[in-house]
């Protein structure tokens, strides 16, 4: 095991506790080189972030709130127990044009500025009747792509594509594609392809041009997928049931798999360097390396972490080039910082 | 209460045990129900239930589990049985252990497969950390049931409160039932332990036999050996393991009556004092002075 992981001095705190949901950390890696680094989670119907500088010593704390909004799209009562929506995802968006905070909530999909002050869209979720079992109504998956595009999943199995303008609010719904048959539980693309997964544990790949499906890769076992995320041509999807299968995105063969976890994985997560990082329920943070391509796929254990008594609900990679972690707590308001 | 149901559901294995934990609440309910009607209609809201449920698959679950969760987050009650039993940390937070045996559906960890072309390739191994078993269908599934009836708390074994905790013995009684099996030996020998205490009333054999098995798991806790070891000190015929009733019984009246004529005498003693015409002074002048009258004796007999 090669990387050895030390808390850095301070967490990161964020005024609420994040909730137990997965993929529940985003950070928002800034593209010009002084802008500082936001992190946030989701409790409930709000999404807690804090601005950190550097160092990590200075920590500005920020909250957004989740509108409650009624029938005829009128805003109702915050406390109106009929229409409060609760935050299923929240992620920053980093498209060539603009940044977004974009929380998928059930019931909606909203839409802020970065820094949360700004409210810029609202789009309400089809209420016509679900499918075979899924009885609540909300959205999953938030990826961007392209210069302007913005996908964001609902529990139909559809995917709705937005178009975000340079500034404004003028944030229509382009397309809704539909392709699974289940629940989205986690979007991701790069430059040329869009992966989508769903609660079967089914992948469709995408062409990110066209809209086109590519290819499908079937579901495995009986287990869906949680999360997802991509490293060149090699998509790596975690488990409810504590596996991380790897497929070759181009032919949609699998390419390795690990049984990871003991228990379900909330969140994985790559960074450039063919890092992987996933984190579960069972307290404990994995790091594998991956070497090779997707056709000649080399894995390795490099490091095991257990933060004890703690269900680790989020992970991101803080630089993409670099092995230092964030992982966040279900029901702890601090996010562990690991430094390599 | 919150922090029980919080504590199911989040030490639940995988989410979709939360149909297990049901399962063990309306089976818990059933036995403390009476009535046909409320019966039956926990029955059909049990099929209903079922019906709905059975079809999710776990990631669905997962959702479920995570908008349970949502209710009892920064919910951090401190609860007296679970920082006993180790499940709660002081702060609050519930002591999770994950090795041992992996949910069903799942792996054991420690394995890496690389395929080419769709096949299986290569095998390695990594090391989880932990020590984990395969997963086992046999095993009953604890969460959801009665935590108290399997409570082998202090409280609960001091005889002398056996009085004043029958209520709630009893109400772990009904669900008991099933969970242990009655050995006749056990009843015996529990029978003669609380007989020779002195505390067996009347009322029912089997529920006070009932009584007697939760102070029988506490003792066996307490002793290394068997129980019958205590017995050479109260009987004399501890040699004889006692295989039925009539055997333990002769044996508990021959000794019960020593203890029985010293009751006896500390009511007779109290009686001569008021008989003797002294006021009625505070219980501690009155305990002081007869303390002072009988030198050494009584003062042994008081427990």
């Amino acid at each position: 095991m090669s990387i050895k992981y030390t808390p850095a001095a301070q967490p990161v705190l964020i005024k609420w506790s994040a909730s137990h949901l997965s993929n529940n950390l985003t950070i928002y890696r800034p593209t010009e080189p002084r802008q500082l680094k936001m992190f946030g989670t989701s409790h409930k119907s709000g999404f807690a972030m804090a601005t950190v500088s550097e160092d990590g010593t200075k920590q500005i704390q920020g909250q957004v709130i989740c509108r409650a909004i009624g029938n005829n799209n009128t805003p109702a009562p915050e406390n109106d127990a009929r229409f409060i929506a609760y935050i299923v995802q929240a992620a920053y968006v980093n498209l060539p044009v603009r940044n977004l905070l974009v929380l998928a909530c059930t019931k909606s999909i909203q839409i802020y500025e970065p820094d949360g002050t700004t409210h810029l869209h609202i789009h309400m979720l089809d209420k016509t009747s679900p499918n075979r079992t899924e009885s609540s109504i909300y959205s999953r998956g938030i990826t961007g792509f392209g210069q302007n595009s913005l996908c964001v999943g609902n529990h139909q199995g559809e995917i709705l594509l937005f178009s975000i303008p340079p500034k404004g609010t003028n944030i229509f719904l382009k397309e809704t594609i539909p392709g699974h048959q289940h629940g989205i539980t986690s979007l991701v693309s790069n430059s040329e392809l869009l992966i989508s997964s769903d609660t079967n544990g089914t992948i469709l790949i995408w062409d990110n041009r066209t809209m086109l499906q590519k290819n499908v890769i079937e579901p495995m076992d009986d287990s869906g997928i949680t999360s997802t995320s991509i490293w060149k041509n090699c998509i790596a999807a975690s488990y409810a049931n504590g596996m991380i299968r790897f497929f070759d995105a181009g032919n949609a063969q699998i390419s390795g798999s690990i049984t990871a976890h003991a228990r379900c994985i909330n969140a994985i997560d790559c960074n450039e360097e063919g890092l992987v990082a996933s984190v579960s329920d069972d307290c404990y943070v994995r790091i594998w390396k991956l070497s090779g391509d997707a056709e000649n796929l080399q894995i390795s254990h490099e490091c095991n972490y257990h933060i004890e008594n703690s269900q680790l609900v989020g992970v991101k990679f803080l630089h993409l080039l670099r092995s230092d972690i964030a992982v966040s707590t279900y029901d702890s308001n601090e996010i562990i910082v690991l430094r390599a | 209460m919150t922090m029980s149901v919080k504590f199911q559901i989040m030490l639940c294995p995988c989410a979709a045990d939360i149909i297990k934990v049901t399962y063990n609440h309306v089976n818990s309910m059933r036995k403390l129900v009476r009535s046909s009607t409320v019966l039956d209609l926990l029955d059909k809201a049990f099929i209903a239930f079922n019906k709905q449920y059975e079809r999710l698959n776990d990631v669905e679950w997962l959702l479920i589990r995570d908008t349970i969760l949502f209710f009892f987050q920064d919910v951090h009650i401190r609860v007296s049985i679970f920082l006993r039993e180790n499940l709660q940390t002081q702060q609050g937070v519930f002591i999770v252990k994950t090795n041992g045996i992996v949910p069903n559906g799942f792996q054991t960890p420690g394995e890496i497969r690389t395929y080419k072309r769709g096949r299986l390739n290569n095998t390695h191994t990594f090391n989880a950390g932990e020590h984990h078993e395969p997963p086992d269908d046999k095993r009953t599934f604890h969460l959801g049931l009665n935590i108290y009836s399997k409570s082998k708390s202090s409280n609960e074994s001091l005889l002398s409160d056996s009085a004043v905790r029958r209520p709630s013995v009893m109400v772990n009684a009904a669900s008991d039932i099933e969970m242990i099996n009655p050995d006749p030996k056990m009843i015996a020998q529990l029978n003669l332990l609380s007989d020779l205490i002195g505390n067996s009333s009347g009322g029912d054999s089997s529920r006070s036999g009932l009584l007697k098995l939760s102070l029988f798991d506490d003792d066996e806790d307490e002793d290394t050996g068997p129980p019958i070891q205590k017995r050479p000190q109260a009987s004399s015929t501890s040699n004889q393991r006692p295989k039925n009733e009539d055997i333990t019984i002769d044996v508990s009246k021959r000794n019960q009556n020593p203890r029985l004529s010293h009751v006896l005498q500390d009511f007779d003693f109290d009686e001569r004092s008021t008989r003797r015409g002294k006021k009625d002074d505070d219980d501690d002048d009155d305990l002081c002075a007869m303390m002072d009258r009988l030198p050494g004796s009584t003062g042994n007999k008081r427990r």
